[in-house]
């Protein structure tokens, strides 16, 4: 399989459902071949993207262009994507090698040609051997895997996921996930993927959107996302953060939170807003650094897990990885903590 | 406390099945009349059904409206349980409403309404206006055992059917028609024998054309002998029968689905 992905542009797309606003000039490139990922909380729009470009909905307004053509008055089974849904989906009264023939069958395809391309991409997905079982005789792995099958076989340019691995259990996810991004680098087809799971969305992407309420806040691979977030949500949203409340300017690049006066490497541009420290950014140190109280002490098995109060009031909670020969700080017990350099970020808002 | 429950449930089930486990007997019988116990047993009954050309014409009839009219239901109670279901559109609780009367409303208030209409079109004694009058009855059960499963259906195979390259009718027939199919099965049993065993529209409009309940209902007036239990023997059996089939097919279907319906979100 050699198909070469599209390339994907949301012109200011808007959809509203009474006065609920589910997108809100929703503008977004992606470019060919690119793994591109919608994250956001439930009622964030990402899967009303998703499904506009599909054709399920119609826009109230703006434009949405495959390879530069626009495609929002075509209808959906001219669109010639791929998708994969949630709930599988697969036709319940067709066997395995039904439900992967079925986009070829639309289209026409000779039949000898059908059931080589299917067995082909059932053996992508190793389940050439499981062809004539029906899809309630499958477990919900193999459902994903047909569905996957299906979705890809003919060819696609564009293939939508709309959080495929939602039903799964947590460790088989994890296992999908490797197979899905090792399939999408052979097919070569551009993805879009939609998801709640930021962890999912930064193992899988190549750059991730963030959205909130119809809107993206912000985009860019999923490193840049992690690192620099441009905002409490994002911050809060991707991976853990302590989040300070900023109270205060003590001079260009520092400023006064429930944690002292803390320097900003990166410097501050504005004197209001919080400032965001990462867990692991966070570690005890022996003489120098903030006094605080421990609060909480949780074992994780190859860390502790740290809730501890500054002397100025602030709550911070830090992983510290296990040594052997080190004792690990108690409740109540008086510390101190220091921050590596640059892990301190400032958001605006 | 259980003694009384049980007692209670027995005595309804008797009330119900009772009547018609004794016409089996009275159907039975060698006799000239009804009676029960049968002194002696025979299909005489039976035969003479089959044997008397009026009773065969009107069971013809019968099944010849039924058909049309489990079809016409079909056809038109499905493609309004879509729009019922599916479509937004302002009046839709009313035309739910329309749609579901015929139930409701007295049968002789239709009776006479279609009566009056077809007199005013030269609609009587017509065997394709008597087939629609039927399904106008019989598609309430049609659009509510639809679009009670149409509402089940979840509506993303249809769209995955959608995007992966079929046409909106094309999606509908061969993804949502399956899910469809033991519910339309079961509308088209009950729909048939709404129609099979119409009497007072059927006497309004018919116009002296006799269908086996207006043959029934003749006879009674006359005189009553054993085939009238004999035939409504026959009907039970028919009907059973066909609930079976509706049932099995319908149990099948579920085993097929039920893991689709159960991890919906």
């Amino acid at each position: 399989m050699t198909a070469k992905g599209a390339s994907i542009e949301f012109r200011e797309v808007r959809k509203t459902y009474g006065d609920f606003v589910a997108l809100e000039r929703f503008t977004m490139s992606v470019a060919q071949g690119e793994f591109m990922t919608l994250l956001g909380p439930s009622g964030s729009g990402k899967t009303t993207a998703l499904n506009s470009l599909a054709g399920f909905v119609d826009a109230d307004s703006g434009d949405i262009l495959i390879d530069g053509v626009s495609i929002t008055r075509m209808p959906t089974e001219k669109r010639n994507i791929g998708m994969v849904f949630q709930n599988y989906s697969l036709f319940p009264h067709r066997d395995v090698l039904g439900n992967v023939a079925f986009p070829l069958e639309m289209r026409g395809v000779a039949k000898a040609e059908i059931v080589r391309r299917s067995m082909k991409a059932l053996e992508m997905v190793r389940l050439d051997g499981l062809a004539k079982r029906m899809p309630h005789e499958l477990s919900g792995g193999q459902k994903q895997r047909v569905a996957f099958a299906r979705a890809v076989v003919f060819e696609p340019r564009v293939l939508l996921m709309d959080e495929p691995l939602g039903a799964l259990d947590l460790k088989l996810r994890e296992a999908m996930q490797l197979e899905i991004k090792q399939y999408q680098r052979e097919i070569g087809c551009t993805v879009i993927y939609v998801t709640h799971d930021q962890g999912e969305a930064l193992t899988l992407s190549d750059r991730l959107a963030v959205m909130e309420k119809g809107a993206i806040r912000q985009l860019g691979a999923p490193e840049e996302l992690y690192d620099r977030p441009n905002s409490r949500f994002v911050a809060e949203f991707i991976g853990s953060n302590n989040i300070l409340a900023v109270e205060g300017a003590a001079g260009d690049d520092t400023l006064v939170s429930g944690l002292g006066a803390v320097r900003l490497s990166g410097g501050a541009r504005t004197q209001r807003g919080f400032v965001a420290i990462r867990p692991e950014h966070v570690r005890r140190s022996a003489a120098a650094g903030w006094p605080a109280t421990v609060r909480q002490a949780v074992f994780f098995g190859d860390s502790f897990r740290y809730l501890v109060e500054a002397e100025a009031g602030a709550e911070i909670s830090f992983v510290e990885p296990r040594r052997a020969g080190a004792a690990a700080a108690a409740p109540g017990e008086t510390i101190r903590i220091e921050f590596d350099e640059g892990g301190l970020i400032h958001l605006p808002e | 406390m259980r003694l009384a429950l049980g007692l209670y449930f027995a005595l309804i089930v008797a009330f119900l099945i009772l009547p018609l486990l004794f016409l089996v007997p009275i159907s039975l019988t060698e006799s000239q009349f009804l009676e029960f116990p049968p002194q002696t047993l025979s299909l005489r009954w039976y035969a003479a059904f089959f044997e008397d050309p009026t009773w065969v014409s009107a069971a013809l009839l019968s099944f010849r409206v039924g058909i049309g009219a489990t079809l016409l239901s079909l056809v038109a109670g499905t493609l309004a349980s879509i729009a019922l279901v599916r479509a937004e559109f302002p009046g839709r609780s009313l035309l739910n409403a329309i749609f579901i009367a015929p139930l409701i409303l007295p049968t002789v208030v239709l009776a006479l309404a279609l009566y009056i209409v077809f007199l005013r079109w030269r609609l009587v004694d017509n065997v394709w206006a008597l087939t629609v009058a039927h399904a106008i009855v019989a598609m309430p059960y049609v659009v509510l055992l639809v679009s009670a499963n149409l509402r089940r259906f979840d509506v993303t195979i249809e769209r995955a059917a959608r995007v992966l390259g079929a046409g909106p009718v094309r999606a509908f027939m061969l993804v949502t028609l399956p899910f469809l199919t033991p519910s339309l099965f079961a509308a088209g049993v009950l729909a048939f024998f709404a129609s099979f065993d119409e009497l007072i529209i059927t006497l309004f409009v018919s116009g002296g054309a006799q269908t086996l309940p207006v043959r029934i209902w003749n006879d009674l007036g006359l005189k009553l002998d054993p085939t009238v239990p004999a035939v409504a023997v026959m009907l039970t059996a028919v009907s059973i029968v066909g609930m079976g089939i509706g049932e099995t097919i319908r149990r099948r279907n579920e085993r097929r689905y039920q893991s689709e319906t159960s991890t919906e979100t």
